[in-house]
């Protein structure tokens, strides 16, 4: 009992990184239908960014901040000079899918040119808090408390300003908010910025948990769109709960009485995500929608 | 005869390059009538209405609205300009609550949302009753009063509707028919494709029968469905009657 409460305080951890980064992935997706495999290598950037300003001497909180700008920057940006200009020249889904995933090459091996393929710290992990039922590290208590603060300003935003409001209205019919004076092409930027700050932010929770290194946003690219598919894609509600799902199955599946070594437990995660969908095609709170 | 309102002429229109759907229509809506566009399956009725809206790709002639020149105008400018419409599918914002439906009507002025709703909610009391309800869950009667609504938050001065009834139970088609009527009543200028053709020309200022992308018909909605030649062709011959009917 006590293994399995600390084995899913540790899915809370990982499952958190894993919904900053769902929920940014899942905005895009609802307004664009854009299935953006850079998304990884956008929390590495954002975990970089990071790194350079802790290594010029600032601390963490500090050099989070121009982090997240360069991450909503980066995104703003492209939407500016690659995917804007490609969608009116009328690209496909699979022609855009294709091309993210040059995208998510040429951020990685950019960064790896850059970084080099060492590992990076923002500085020690602390020693272990013990909670009494379950110990975590100080390091993992920012990550979920963090990640919850973030993720409640997202929901906040979403459901109660005007633009938030806008955001859901594009995800749920294009044309219409179009023909309701909504103006697309401005609120679709601000999702990019919205999306970019909060993948930065994301990657500096996962670069939190011990290392930073250049493929670390890709490694865990799979398990975000676990979290985005079991949750219902384009949903961000469903994005949070499904990526707390994948984070505390694949932690619990390392459990002694399992016995299953602790390399399969993303197979795990997979496993259950195949399961829901088979009850449930459109994911926990996705609607049917043809794609 | 009041101020034209709209203008269309020679207009041409069409989704794929070099095939035109519009063939050079002529159209005008004056301020508060209610206009009628009929005609067969594939007349280019909807296409018609949509390029009015910029939402088809316009090809030639002009459109004009207020006295300015809007051939072609990005839809937006054209919600602000003070035209309004409602698509006839897929015209609300499901998983939207009908008061988020409503606001996002709105979208270009959140000022006036108060009182809109207050004058809204007293056309539609129903909704009212459903302003925290999603959209979706609701049934197609309903959802059309939430898209009628949405259309007419930011006071347009004409309504594009495409096919209103299309998908509604008998029931239901009277009430939306009925609702229309009373948003015209109100100083609204309706320009409505309808598929139900006795009932739209019935209670229309103006008719306009489409074929074939091009004028057929044209003149007061009752005189259309007294004219044999638009009966025989149009509407279903004379024996089925129903032309006092309205």
């Amino acid at each position: 009992m006590e293994e399995a409460l600390q084995l899913i305080a540790n899915g809370v951890v990982i499952g958190s990184v894993i919904a900053v980064a769902a929920v940014g992935l899942t905005l895009v997706f609802g307004i664009l239908r854009l299935i953006n495999f850079a998304h990884g290598d956008f929390l590495t950037l954002g975990a970089f960014a990071a790194v350079v300003g802790t290594g010029a001497g600032l601390p963490l909180y500090v050099a989070a901040i121009p982090a997240i700008l360069v991450g909503a920057g980066v995104m703003g940006g492209l939407e500016k000079v690659l995917w804007g200009p490609m969608r009116r020249r009328g690209a496909s889904t699979v022609n855009l899918l294709i091309i993210s995933i040059g995208l998510a090459l040429v951020l990685r091996y950019t960064l790896f040119w850059i970084f080099g393929s060492g590992v990076y710290r923002y500085g020690p992990i602390s020693q272990r808090i013990d909670f009494g039922l379950f110990a975590l590290t100080p390091q993992d208590v920012i990550i979920v408390v963090g990640s919850a603060a973030a993720l409640f300003g997202v929901a906040l935003m979403l459901q109660k300003t005007r633009i938030g409001k806008a955001m859901r209205a594009l995800s749920d019919n294009k044309d219409l908010a179009e023909a309701s004076g909504i103006d697309v092409n401005r609120v679709t930027m601000i999702t990019w910025l919205i999306a970019g700050a909060l993948t930065a932010y994301g990657g500096i929770m996962l670069g939190l948990q011990g290392r930073v290194f250049a493929n670390m946003g890709w490694f865990l690219l799979l398990l975000i769109f676990a979290g985005v598919i079991l949750g219902g894609i384009g949903s961000a509600y469903g994005a949070m709960i499904g990526s707390m799902i994948i984070g505390v199955t694949q932690e619990l599946a390392t459990h002694s009485a399992i016995g299953l070594p602790s390399d399969l437990k993303t197979g795990v995660a997979f496993l259950v995500l195949i399961l829901v969908l088979l009850v449930r095609p459109q994911g926990i709170m996705g609607r049917k929608q043809a794609l | 005869m009041a101020d034209v309102l709209l203008e269309a002429r020679d207009l041409r229109a069409g989704y794929v390059p070099e095939v035109d759907i519009v063939r050079g229509c002529d159209l005008d809506v004056a301020e508060g009538d209610l206009v009628s566009v009929i005609g067969p399956n594939g007349a280019g009725k909807s296409t018609l209405i949509k390029s009015l809206f910029g939402l088809v790709p316009v090809r030639g002639g002009t459109v004009r609205f207020k006295d300015e020149d809007v051939t072609g105008a990005p839809t937006h400018r054209l919600v602000a300009a003070g035209i309004g419409y409602v698509p006839q599918t897929e015209n609300v914002f499901p998983t939207l609550t009908v008061e988020e439906n409503l606001e996002m009507g709105a979208y270009l002025r959140p000022r006036i949302l108060e009182d809109r709703y207050e004058e809204l909610f007293e056309w539609f009391p129903i909704l009212a009753e459903r302003r925290k309800q999603r959209a979706g869950t609701m049934s197609g009667g309903q959802r059309q009063l939430v898209a009628l609504a949405r259309a007419l938050m930011l006071q347009p001065s004409l309504l594009l509707l495409d096919e209103p009834s299309a998908g509604l139970s008998p029931a239901n088609v009277d009430v939306i028919f009925e609702r229309i009527q009373l948003i015209n009543s109100k100083g609204v200028a309706i320009l409505m494709v309808e598929q139900n053709a006795r009932r739209a020309l019935a209670m229309s200022d103006r008719g306009y029968v489409l074929e074939m992308g091009q004028n057929r018909f044209t003149g007061p909605g009752k005189e259309l469905l007294n004219d044999p030649k638009v009966i025989d062709l149009y509407l279903g011959g004379r024996a089925s009657g129903g032309a006092q009917s309205a």
